[in-house]
């Protein structure tokens, strides 16, 4: 009991908060994060340590949640919106294939507040803050042959994320969505058990994807919605000015986020390409792709509540 | 608590729970109760997530679906029918089913990353026939759990895939780099066996004749095509290695069942209930043993312990022995995976400062932690096989560490010559490189 | 109360059984998936077998428990005397007893907060999943419980074979 008083005497003196990433220093995500615990320093002025966990050593984005709704261990994290949908089933839209046209408007709603309800949302059921929403990286499809159009990719064995909106989006294109674990899919495409897989550049480039599927077709199906989360319960915890300083930094820190991960995402595309480690291939259509696709996402906002979002995101123009 | 503190307490109380003879997973469950129950920061949800998350796993699967296929092929003939043919065939070479052990573990391991479903499947069906065959349970246990351990170094190995997206280098080129260092441990096993079948004077069986070696494989035929859908299942991408282990064992089934007839459903039954039994104790400690990394690494302590190595400046050799004994020695108290997650990371720096090549760094780490599934107290292939053949750990201790010794001078060579080991996958392409 | 133990002692075994077949069909159906137009992708399939591991890994730990089979260090001498070896046995008892205890009460908790979840690809409610926790612990502490007993009971008759084996339990 002495033991456990003096160390609320000394969490009282020193604040210390814990991020948790599951990727190594040089990630986007890592960058931003310490943007952001920087930012919190600058504002705040008075002594706050920060501790980072990386490479994923507590565990993964799943799990960083599952910390940060509970208001243990883990204070803030990125955490993909996939992982949010135990808890808020509506985060899912954020995610949501083919949902944005183009980048201009993906940049639009993330800065705007077009998915202001599903946040709301969120914050309530998680108990968690979200600081701002980042991202910015387009997912493409990686393959092991090439295809330009719609009729190339009938057919294609493709491993989807395990939400069901994927699987219902990629078979409204002729898809064959697949199941497979994260750390099978090297081994599965290698040894043919499926052709493709769909996933951003710098992961692309982290986990060797581009060893066995180098062929990059461009449906830019996603542009990549992250939220930066924080846990409510620290939150609360915090000083006031404290406080404030986690809510701007939160908000900048996205912000560059916003500008650096979409810049980057097409320069290491390029660059990828350069080294002649993938091929990248215009695909031709992506207007027809997304044409197709909308009925099935109008069916999932309306299953999950989230047409309103829908209709905000369709606004922007 | 600072990570000094953290240490002491996890460590002293795990190692203190194990003298009292507290079963490995709720010794590490127990050392990991001061913290989560006194220190505000953590709590109690992280043992429950923790457990939750490491048995929520695909992976995990291919260890029942292993031994579900070793359980059937023992109960329903197939076994038997193999072994059979196997011997008219090489019987007459001295330790031959032993060699045949380590030899299945190099294929095994060509399908599937997993030494734990290795260690499990091949214990249920190599220890018996080998006692039956006259050679000691200690050895058999030793030679099964030994030679699993080749899983993770020879491709496809999952362990290799977490590596090369933990470090980010290449799996291409980290595959072929396992090719040589596991055909090196393969022939350091090999020789050990030979050593030791003529010491002990294992048995050796009389060179058959061509009509027997053909009788004995028209009556294996149907048990033949196992082998051939495992394999075939990763040579033609019909399905991934978890897949197959499935496949595997409904195909025992079927011949077992409608085919050999040696079995019945109330049989059958039986050996589902064994396979899930079994599966259960393998895979329980994986939990608790993950929320006891988690800690360390929660409170950095591997951090605050190998800071300061790096001022040492050790040249690429040194580097190369001082990382292979860190990672021995984090072999002994963590799985392989959550070890390069947390200790991995954390060593780069320091290879890096002494120029060492990644992918050299990335053979002696995943050499050096495949040691860590055999060695106590948390060596889990060892634990599966010595329970499986229902052998006392002190029974077996002797011959594992006789075992593993030759294989120790393997791993020194691929710490001391990495111009041999990076030849190949130099070699293949300089576009796969790190 | 021996014969109560003993009867769900072989109701776990059985479920260890089932949940054993029930992994193997959503893998098998997610290979048919790949191939065959038969069977339509069920994206569930990964999600269920994985579910079921769970289960069986925790409810095959307190069968474990019961059996003597969780995987333990044996390499130190173990005492020789009645009152040595009850002491030793009475540890270790305790230990599960305590951790077990300690467990029950934080994966309540734990449950608690699942039932307000939906899982990723089926909506199961996670409680269901998440409930294999509560109930392993349960069973570890009622088969520690019995160990205690016994441990005890043998040591008044000042006997060297401590606790049942599985045969005796008649399981095996
Ligand atoms: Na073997
Ligand atoms: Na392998």
């Amino acid at each position: 009991l002495l033991l456990a008083g003096t160390m609320s005497v000394q969490a009282q003196e020193k604040i210390v908060l814990h991020g948790a990433s599951a990727y190594n220093k040089d990630h986007i995500f890592n960058r931003s994060m310490t943007k952001f615990t920087d930012l919190v320093a600058k504002y705040y002025g008075k002594p706050v340590e920060f501790v980072m966990h990386e490479n994923g050593e507590l565990g993964n984005e799943a799990g960083y949640f599952g910390l940060m709704t509970r208001g243990t261990s883990v204070d803030f994290a990125v955490v993909a919106p996939a992982h949010m949908t135990p808890i808020a089933r509506g985060a899912g839209i954020l995610d949501t294939p083919f949902l944005f046209k183009d980048v201009d408007q993906w940049k639009k709603a993330t800065a705007g507040d077009a998915f202001k309800p599903i946040v709301d949302d969120i914050e309530k059921r998680g108990n968690v803050k979200i600081l701002g929403l980042g991202g910015g990286a387009e997912r493409n499809i990686l393959s092991k042959k090439p295809a330009s159009d719609l009729a190339g990719l009938h057919g294609l064995k493709m491993r989807v994320q395990g939400t069901p909106i994927h699987a219902r989006a990629f078979q409204a294109v002729g898809i064959v969505p697949s199941t497979v674990a994260y750390n099978e899919i090297y081994n599965a495409i290698q040894s043919g058990v499926i052709e493709a897989l769909e996933n951003e550049a710098s992961t692309n480039a982290q986990m060797r994807f581009y060893e066995v599927a180098p062929e990059v077709i461009r449906t830019r199906h996603i542009i990549t919605v992250r939220p930066l989360v924080f846990s409510g319960a620290t939150f609360e915890r915090l000083p006031p000015d404290l406080q404030a300083a986690v809510l701007k930094a939160g908000e900048e820190a996205a912000a560059w986020w916003r500008e650096t991960e979409a810049a980057e995402d097409a320069a290491m595309l390029e660059k990828m390409a350069a080294e002649g480690k993938v091929k990248l291939i215009e695909f031709k259509d992506v207007e027809a792709m997304h044409k197709k696709v909308q009925p099935v996402i109008d069916t999932y906002a309306k299953e999950l509540g989230a047409e309103d979002v829908l209709k905000n995101v369709r606004a922007i123009n | 608590m600072g990570p000094g503190e953290v240490a002491v307490i996890l460590l002293g109380t795990f190692m203190v729970l194990l003298i009292l003879r507290v079963p490995v997973a709720f010794a590490l469950g127990i050392a990991c109760l001061p913290p989560l129950l006194f220190d505000p920061r953590v709590s109690l949800y992280v043992l429950i997530d923790q457990m939750y998350t490491s048995y929520n796993s695909f992976l995990l699967l291919a260890v029942p679906f292993f031994l579900l296929a070793a359980n059937v092929m023992n109960a329903g003939g197939i076994t038997d029918r193999m072994l059979n043919l196997s011997r008219t065939m090489v019987g007459h070479f001295p330790g031959a089913l032993a060699q045949m052990n380590v030899v299945l573990s190099v294929l095994f391991a060509g399908v599937s990353g997993s030494a734990t479903a290795d260690a499990a499947s091949q214990s249920k069906i190599f220890i018996p026939a080998m006692v039956k065959e006259g050679y000691d349970r200690s050895f058999s246990v030793a030679n099964t759990a030994v030679s699993s351990v080749l899983s993770v170094v020879i491709p496809p190995s999952i362990l290799m895939v977490i590596w090369a997206g933990t470090l980010s280098i290449s799996v291409g080129s980290l595959y072929i780099g396992g090719i040589l260092p596991g055909l090196m441990l393969c022939l350091a096993m090999m020789v050990t066996v030979h050593v030791y079948a003529k010491v002990r004077h294992y048995p050796r069986f009389a060179r058959s004749s061509f009509v027997d070696f053909l009788k004995a494989t028209v009556i294996a035929v149907p048990a033949l095509f196992l082998p051939f859908i495992i394999a075939g299942g990763k040579i033609f991408g019909w399905f991934t290695a978890t897949e197959s282990a499935a496949i595997a064992g409904v195909y025992a089934i079927f011949l077992a069942v409608f085919v050999f007839r040696e079995m019945d459903l109330k049989q059958l039954f039986a050996t589902f209930i064994d396979t899930g039994r079994f599966s259960a104790v393998s895979l329980f400690c994986l939990g608790t043993a993950s929320v006891f990394g988690w800690l360390l690494a929660y409170y950095k302590v591997p951090n605050a312990l190998l800071a300061s190595a790096v001022e040492w400046d050790m040249g690429i050799t040194a580097t190369g022995f001082f990382i292979a004994a860190v990672f021995l020695v984090v072999g002994c108290f963590l799985d392989a995976i959550p070890a390069i997650v947390i200790v991995g990371a954390i060593l780069q720096p320091l290879t890096a400062h002494a120029g060492m090549d990644p992918l050299h760094y990335a053979l002696i780490g995943i050499v050096s932690l495949a040691f860590g599934l055999v060695t106590p107290p948390y060596g889990l292939c060892l634990l599966i096989a010595a329970a499986s053949a229902a052998a006392p750990l002190r029974s077996v201790i002797k011959d594992t560490l006789i075992q593993i010794l030759p294989l120790l001078l393997v791993l020194v060579t691929v710490i001391m010559l990495p111009q041999l080991y990076l030849y190949l996958p130099h070699l293949v392409g300089p576009d796969l490189g790190p | 109360m021996r014969r109560l133990l003993r009867l769900y002692h072989l109701f776990l075994v059985g479920v260890l059984g089932l949940l054993t077949v029930f992994l193997v069909i959503p893998v098998g159906m997610q290979v048919l998936a790949r191939y065959g137009e038969i069977v339509p992708n069920y994206l569930w399939t990964e999600e269920l077998s994985r579910f079921a591991l769970i289960w069986l890994v925790m409810i095959g730990s307190a069968v474990a428990v019961r059996e003597n089979t969780n995987f333990d260090i044996d390499l130190l001498p173990t005492p020789a005397t009645p009152l040595g070896t009850l002491i030793a046995r009475m540890i270790v008892r305790i230990c599960v007893l305590v951790f077990g205890l300690v467990f029950l009460w934080g994966s309540l908790e734990y449950t608690q907060f699942g039932l307000r979840m939906t899982s990723d690809m089926s909506d199961i409610n996670m409680g269901y999943v998440y409930g294999a926790f509560p109930f392993a612990a349960i069973g570890w502490i009622v088969f520690t419980l019995e160990g205690i007993y016994d441990a005890i009971a043998v040591y008044g008759r000042s006997e060297t074979a401590l606790s049942l084996t599985e045969v005796e339990n008649g399981t095996r």
